[in-house]
């Protein structure tokens, strides 16, 4: 098969979908499809409908330890990553220092990202002990990570609310320290560019950390 | 604790949340290894797969667009992805059809843990379609779609022609296109 027409492309159709041609084939189909709308169209729902059938497979429990394992191979894997945002957070922290509140030290600190363009900041406590990082991203509703790392066994709660740059703050959430971590993962009815800060209240209403997210340059 | 949505986990893992990675993986995990075992048939080679397909979302989650599917299907798509190239790489033992019978196909069968209540709809949608089709036709497809046979190879470990086997993937699919886009109220063309 070389060049392809609509009606020799739906006979693999379902071939191509299912990963099942040569590649010579695959090849000659995927030339036709580059001009072919419809026939694109085609393969696109047959490849999502036969990826649903994945959900039929039997759960199985991996290995013990597997969790561990591949938790492992993710550090390893965004290492390089971590090293350049604890640089940044060090420079910045040595560089600008800005008291807000009741002695609270907020920072806009720039990561070097992740796999896509996000806004990001990091608050400080201004016993340094503490630190609230906040991830946005996308258009409305945004992504929100908001996550705190506290006092070492530390279980308290907070109450997280977004400020967009118009208009009323938002309640976002709550979320609890575990042996002094805690994560509240959401998205919020704005987009990511419009929210102007994420604040994080303790359980009697005191403002303890207000971040700006800002965007992470590009490279 | 966890109560995130999918998409909101998966955000936090793919920018390296430490907190959000681990809960994405333990939400995650069964099915992942579950596909690859239904591809490789190789409990070591699975736990391979499982910690390569884990690494790939990692590095690509940026490219999940929501319009194409939920995480869950994406995250299975690149195991089975993953799968795929490690039996081409190791030639494990092809997967024993019998594997089928172990599939999620009782219509009846609640949606089981909370992990699964977002694509448990879809999932009952997709049981009952499949449950519609000739046993013959079923068995086929899930073998090519999820267990990642060749047309070739079902032929030869059915016992049938492989024009036979070739027509019933093709029919399969085709139809649970057709009663998918049904089910969701859609147009399936």
């Amino acid at each position: 098969m070389s060049a392809v027409d609509c009606p020799e492309l739906r006979e693999v159709s379902v071939e191509l979908a299912l990963g099942d041609l040569s590649g010579s084939e695959r090849a000659d189909a995927l030339t036709h499809l580059g001009s072919c709308p419809m026939c694109g169209q085609l393969v696109g729902d047959l490849t999502r409908v036969a990826e649903d059938l994945l959900l039929l497979a039997p759960e199985l429990e991996p290995p013990p330890g597997f969790e561990s394992r591949v938790l492992a191979r993710l550090e390893e894997e965004r290492r390089p990553r971590r090293l350049r945002w604890r640089s940044l957070v060090a420079a910045a922290a040595a560089v600008v220092m800005l008291g807000v509140g009741g002695g609270l030290v907020v920072q806009t600190v720039a990561d070097d990202g992740g796999p896509e363009p996000v806004r990001t900041a990091l608050a400080i406590s201004a016993s340094g002990r503490s630190t609230c990082r906040v991830v946005v991203h996308g258009d409305r509703p945004a992504s929100l990570v908001v996550s705190l790392d506290g006092p070492q066994g530390s279980n308290r709660e907070y109450v997280v609310e977004a400020q967009p740059a118009k208009g009323a703050a938002i309640p976002v959430g709550r979320f609890a320290l575990a042996d002094g971590h805690g994560l509240l993962a959401t998205t919020v009815p704005v987009d990511a560019e419009d929210l102007k800060s994420v604040r994080v209240f303790n359980m009697d209403g005191e403002l303890l950390y207000e971040a700006f997210p800002e965007p992470v340059p590009r490279r | 604790m966890w109560t995130a949505s999918d998409d909101a986990l998966l955000a936090g893992f793919g920018v390296g949340d430490r907190e959000a990675t681990a809960s994405f993986v333990r939400r995650y995990q069964s099915r992942v290894f579950g596909v690859a075992h239904s591809v490789v048939n190789d409990r070591a080679l699975a736990e391979d797969v499982a910690q390569e397909a884990f690494l790939r979302a990692f590095r690509h989650a940026s490219a999940y667009d929501p319009r194409k599917g939920s995480v869950p299907t994406w995250l299975l798509a690149i195991t089975r992805n993953a799968a795929l190239d490690a039996v081409r790489l190791r030639r494990p033992e092809p997967v024993d059809p019998a594997v089928i019978a172990h599939f999620d196909l009782l219509v009846s069968e609640s949606s089981g843990p909370a992990a699964r209540a977002e694509v448990s709809q879809e999932v009952q949608g997709l049981r009952e379609v499949i449950a519609a089709l000739p046993p013959e036709q079923s068995r086929a497809l899930l073998l090519a779609a999820v267990c990642g046979r060749t047309a070739k190879e079902i032929a030869e470990s059915e016992g049938i022609p492989l024009g036979t086997a070739k027509t019933r993937i093709r029919k399969g699919l085709l139809k649970v296109r057709e009663g998918m886009g049904a089910t969701k109220g859609g147009d399936p063309r």
